[in-house]
């Protein structure tokens, strides 16, 4: 075990208070034996937060190395998440992810999809039941635009804690990370390198000035920007690379630099 | 010395149909559906540019492939092995084709007995189409393995509409969601059920009003109406075999009636997918799905059949009032429950199932239920 790497790993507190690390591991799309290995190996070279899905049918392969690793529950944070065709089986969903993967609890459970495009009101008041209930420790959502942030605040009373979407430097959106932050929102990063152009001469450049790799980068921008990341490799050495990102500072320069590459309006 | 030969997946299901055209009498087989051509010669016709492609399986096994010469780059690209002849493109393309078909015949003895499909039928010939359904009947490792594989992008494009789903989507737009999911995926071919013999893809409607024709890619005004069920059903292929899995969505609470008549047909589609198992007779299932939804909703509402054979395309009728058939181990269903509504679109739900050894094993994840998006 690496557990240096671990303590490096720099945590935020969401409004509830649950710490959640600003790396973790995305599982997706690894599945069964395949899945295990990865996790067994993520957690072994240090991270402590994996991310799963009911929709990635994997949360089983989670569990299971959740039951053979030796590091305790409490040290772990598991995210999991609702799908939007869940609406209405929300506590038969939940239940069967904490079965699956083994736990009375899940550090974060987020809503994958805004259902039908819509704020998902009466799903989102079941995921405040669950925290309360001690079931769940933290709430979110992902894939939600601004507007249904604030339309589930409006109808529910409550914010989210975390705000995850498609991030990378390609989707940057100064605009969502500042209102997040206005609302307590913790932004989290899926897919934060299947959409970056890791090729990008700004990526390069900075990449080669502090001897990192542009996904590096990427990962350490994100950390910076205090947005959560959870990049997935089933590769030991690409898995540890993606964690060792704490060795190296980006400067501001740098940072307004790699904010630049954005293609969102 | 006899000798042993490995033969491949193809030359299996050659084998397989060509001991059935033993038994039917049958020398030579004209194959002219997509899903005869898909699972003779490994070849998706069905994105072909001109209509009457004609797999001629011969004796020994041999076949050759007759096709427009339009399409000739496509059989080139296919990986196909066996022999082509090509009829040229312009105005009288249908007599050339005829012609090269005649030509093709003429070199048999005069005792030889031809089979042939619909889209090649001629004077004295046996129907292909029982040959075939009996061939095509068990499934084999190979073709379970594309099936499942098949199961699995079907999942994925029931997700890919699904989770990104929205009531201002355009038809195009939800096409280009699912398209992206299945390629990304490794897919990229899929199908409309509704096609004729010689593989053109028309439009239809299933049940009317659903939005499964939009996977079929025929012309709408691609406007949805989100106070209305949404079903929909996605056919994607892997390496020729399909996958066949829908539901519907409603974007709004749904009322009483639609409620109760989506929970009715919901739980009958579950009684009727425990039911299957090998033993049971198609009309038992059949049966069963009837009774469970007895006193709920009028017999005319409902689809006759529920059930087809699954493989290279959607074959034969299987769950429906008249099928004695016995179910077995290795067959592999298609169950599509459906009540239509006088006014607008109706309520489906779709699956694939692998009739096994102890009972049945569903190949999709989709629910088959109301799916609320709301």
């Amino acid at each position: 075990m690496t557990p240096a790497l671990s303590t490096a790993t720099p945590t935020v507190t969401l409004t509830a208070g649950a710490k959640m690390p600003l790396i973790g591991f995305g599982t997706h799309p690894l599945r069964g034996q395949e899945a295990t290995d990865a996790i067994l190996q993520a957690l072994d070279l240090g991270y402590r937060s994996v991310d799963t899905a009911t929709r990635y049918q994997n949360q089983d392969a989670v569990g299971a190395a959740l039951r053979q690793t030796s590091i305790p529950r409490e040290e772990l944070f598991i995210t999991t998440k609702l799908p939007p065709d869940a609406v209405g089986f929300e506590r038969k969903t939940l239940e069967q992810s904490l079965e699956a993967l083994g736990t009375d609890y899940v550090d974060l459970w987020l809503m994958h999809w805004p259902p039908g495009g819509s704020p998902g009101a009466g799903s989102w008041k079941e995921f405040i039941r669950a925290r309360e209930e001690g079931l769940v420790r933290a709430i979110g959502v992902s894939n939600y635009q601004l507007r249904l942030l604030d339309a589930l605040k409006r109808e529910t009373g409550e914010y989210p804690e975390v705000a995850q979407l498609q991030w990378s430097p390609v989707y940057y959106s100064e605009r969502y990370l500042t209102a997040c932050r206005e609302r307590g929102i913790v932004v989290g990063a899926h897919s934060p390198l299947r959409s970056a152009r890791l090729e990008d001469p700004v990526l390069t450049e900075i990449a080669r000035a502090h001897d990192a790799t542009p996904t590096q980068v990427i990962i350490r921008w994100d950390v910076q920007h205090g947005v959560a990341v959870v990049p997935k490799s089933a590769h030991r050495e690409r898995m540890l690379s993606n964690l060792d990102v704490m060795r190296f500072t980006l400067t501001e320069d740098e940072m307004k630099a790699i904010d630049g590459l954005s293609e969102l309006e | 010395m006899a000798t042993t030969m490995t033969l491949n997946p193809v030359q299996r299901r050659v084998q397989r149909v060509a001991e059935q055209m033993d038994a039917a009498g049958a020398d030579v087989l004209l194959a002219t559906s997509p899903s005869a051509i898909a699972y003779l010669a490994d070849l998706n016709i069905r994105s072909f540019t001109a209509p009457g492609t004609v797999l001629v399986l011969g004796p020994g096994g041999n076949t050759t492939l007759l096709a427009s010469e339009a399409d000739q780059p496509k059989i080139a690209a296919s990986g196909y092995r066996g022999l082509t002849d090509f009829w040229s493109l312009g105005q009288d393309a249908e007599e050339r084709r005829e012609s090269v078909l005649r030509m093709h015949l003429s070199g048999l003895p005069s005792s030889a007995r031809v089979a042939a499909e619909r889209g090649a039928l001629r004077e004295g010939a046996i129907a292909a189409e029982p040959i075939l359904d009996a061939a095509m009947r068990i499934k084999d490792d190979d073709e379970i393995r594309r099936l499942r594989a098949a199961a699995d992008l079907a999942d994925i494009g029931y997700t890919a509409v699904v989770d990104r789903m929205t009531p201002e989507l355009r038809v195009y737009e939800i096409v280009r969601n699912v398209d992206r999911s299945l390629r990304r995926a490794g897919g990229g071919e899929f199908w409309s059920p509704l096609e004729d013999a010689a593989g053109v893809t028309r439009a239809g409607y299933y049940p009317a009003g659903s939005i499964a024709t939009l996977l079929g890619r025929h012309e709408e005004t691609g406007v949805l109406d989100p106070s209305q069920p949404l079903p929909f059903a996605l056919y994607p292929l892997s390496e020729n075999y399909t996958g066949a899995a829908g539901t519907t969505i409603v974007f709004e609470t749904p009322g009483p009636l639609l409620r109760s008549l989506a929970d009715a047909l919901s739980d009958a589609t579950e009684t009727a997918l425990a039911a299957i198992r090998p033993g049971i007779r198609a009309d038992e299932v059949f049966a069963i799905h009837r009774q469970a939804l007895q006193g709920t909703v009028s017999p005319d509402r409902l689809d006759p059949i529920i059930g087809y054979s699954l493989g290279t395309g959607l074959g034969r009728p299987l769950l429906s009032a008249t099928s004695e058939e016995v179910l077995e181990p290795g067959m592999a269903l298609s169950v599509r429950t459906a009540i239509t509504r006088e006014q607008g679109p109706g309520i489906a739900f779709q699956t694939t199932v692998l009739v096994t050894e102890t009972g049945n094993e569903r190949l999709n994840i989709v629910p088959l239920r109301l799916i609320e998006l709301h």
